[in-house]
């Protein structure tokens, strides 16, 4: 699940336009605004990324307590 | 199901963004045309002796949208027994507002012209048409600036935008 | 009175109206001035509008109404101190003046207005017009009486009848109407009835207009009123030698006391007029009328009413 193609494709696509929003903005001269919409594209793609880590842990955690008795 | 709410997200931001980025264009050309016709005013007071009415009807068939509009309300107004000039100036102002690109600054510099209007000699009218072309030409500075640095800007951030939102939420 | 009633503000123009119901005809003048009642002056007496005040923006109103909110037209008249308006009616202009040079260059705040208005007086001519030919024409005619007298009105009614009449043909009139008073006339077009077969030159100067009018109109008869300085009767001169007849008007109260006066010599000596009109000052609305021949042959006496 974690190496799910769309969740893959999901990161991928927002961590491009997040650089492409960067760069445009950059251009204008309006760099904190880049600056910011950077960093808010990365907490996305962080709470992405951590939502699917507590499922992966979720089930590390049900495989180990089968497994463990 | 998905892909076509998708898409017409992409177009509304796409076209919000393309929109914003015309209308300062169209600010540009706007100011550009309401500068010629305060030089054509200028012209007729100076050198034709007729009355605002008949200036007003000759520039509105001598500009472009939405400025013609302006001045051809001002045309029909007048031929009515007119109490305030300056009623009638501000009302037509407010609605040229309504459907221009024209921002606060331009709005106080049309209307403090407006005062102005009828009330001197032609020497004094001329001097007065002058402050306003001048006032204005500094407005169509900034607006150039404007519509240089952002038009692109605008456009590219609407595509890019709806994409951000479409990947966001799907 | 429609004309005059609309350059008024809403709350003057019903005052005047309600004050005026029934003696519209014998209201003369209707005088406005800057934070002070409004004057009425009628013909024998003057009343005053107590409740009602001139404002500031009242005065801004009525010259935007006499200019159609534009201003800028109307420079050759703030200069002069008076603005004709349609039907004839004069309204005269006071307040503060720039000058340049010593002349005046412009009527900046206009604080008091005059509004005279102006009554068509017609047929006062036709009873003597007879007289004031000779051989089959009509002859130099000189017209003098003091101010008030109603030597313009006269005058113009000379031009309508001339212009007009039947008996001996219509003839060819040019009128110089230096200050707007004979013809009255706006953007042009004479206000007053002036007679089919007339040409107006307003607000012309009388030397240059004299010239200007008989080279481009051709007349048979100029009208000119109010004749007086030497260069006025050196255009006249020139006309007469041009052939064209001259009727016209002049300030005085006597044939003798206009013999005395040195810019009017060289007119007695030539013996340029054949005929003396002497208005008398009367009580206000009468015409006082005597009509002399050259050789100071008394013609006929009239009295009309106005």
């Amino acid at each position: 699940m974690l190496l799910d193609a769309t969740i893959l494709f999901q990161i991928a696509g927002i961590g491009i336009i997040t650089a492409l929003i960067h760069t445009v903005l950059k251009q204008v001269g309006k760099e904190d605004i880049a600056q910011f919409v950077s960093l808010v594209g990365f907490i996305i793609v962080l709470v992405i990324v951590i939502h699917h880590l507590a499922d992966l842990f979720q089930q590390i955690k049900s495989v180990f307590l089968l497994k463990g008795f | 199901m998905k892909w076509i709410g998708a898409l017409i997200l992409i177009c509304t931001t796409t076209w919000i963004g393309f929109d914003m980025s015309n209308r300062l264009g169209d600010r540009t050309k706007q100011i550009r045309q309401f500068i010629l016709s305060l030089q054509m005013i200028e012209a007729e007071v100076v050198y034709s002796q007729l009355t605002l009415q008949d200036i007003f009807h000759t520039v509105s068939n001598k500009t472009a949208y939405p400025i013609n509009e302006f001045y051809r309300q001002m045309t029909h107004k007048l031929s009515d027994v007119v109490t305030d000039f300056l009623d009638v100036w501000d009302e037509a102002l407010n609605r040229l507002m309504k459907v221009s690109a024209l921002k606060k600054n331009e709005q106080e510099i049309i209307k403090q012209f407006g005062r102005s209007l009828g009330q001197h000699s032609s020497l004094q009218q001329q001097k007065h048409i002058a402050l306003a072309i001048h006032h204005l030409e500094r407005e169509l500075d900034e607006a150039l600036e404007q519509r240089d640095k952002y038009e692109k800007m605008m456009r590219s951030l609407g595509v890019l935008i709806g994409i951000f939102i479409v990947l966001i939420l799907f | 009175m429609n004309e005059i009633l609309r350059i008024l503000p809403e709350k003057i123009k019903q005052a005047v109206e309600l004050h005026c119901a029934s003696k519209w005809g014998e209201l003369e003048e209707i005088r406005l001035r800057l934070n002070q009642p409004v004057e009425l002056n009628f013909h024998h007496n003057i009343e005053w509008l107590e409740s009602i005040e001139f404002s500031v923006k009242d005065s801004i109103y009525v010259l935007n109404q006499l200019s159609n909110h534009s201003l800028y037209r109307l420079e050759d008249e703030l200069r002069e101190g008076y603005i004709t308006i349609s039907g004839g009616h004069r309204v005269g202009l006071a307040g503060e003046v720039t000058t340049l040079e010593g002349k005046i260059k412009h009527l900046q705040y206009i604080t008091f207005f005059n509004i005279r208005i102006a009554r068509e007086v017609e047929q006062i001519a036709t009873p003597f017009i007879h007289l004031l030919r000779e051989n089959g024409s009509y002859v130099n005619t000189l017209i003098i009486g003091p101010p008030q007298t109603g030597k313009t009105t006269l005058l113009r009614d000379l031009a309508r009848v001339i212009s007009d009449n039947n008996s001996y043909g219509p003839q060819k009139v040019g009128i110089i109407d230096e200050r707007s008073e004979i013809a009255a006339s706006v953007n042009g077009i004479p206000q007053h009835n002036v007679g089919l077969r007339t040409d107006v030159l307003d607000a012309c100067p009388k030397v240059a207009g004299m010239m200007m009018m008989i080279r481009s109109m051709s007349p048979d008869i100029l009208i000119v009123d109010e004749i007086g300085k030497q260069e006025d009767v050196d255009a006249m001169m020139e006309a007469v030698f041009a052939g064209v007849n001259i009727i016209c008007t002049v300030h005085g109260s006597s044939i003798e006391e206009l013999q005395k006066r040195p810019s009017m010599t060289s007119l007695f000596d030539y013996q340029v007029f054949k005929r003396f009109i002497i208005l008398q000052k009367d009580e206000k609305n009468y015409f006082n009328i005597e009509i002399f021949s050259s050789d100071n042959k008394k013609l006929t006496n009239l009295v009309k009413e106005r």
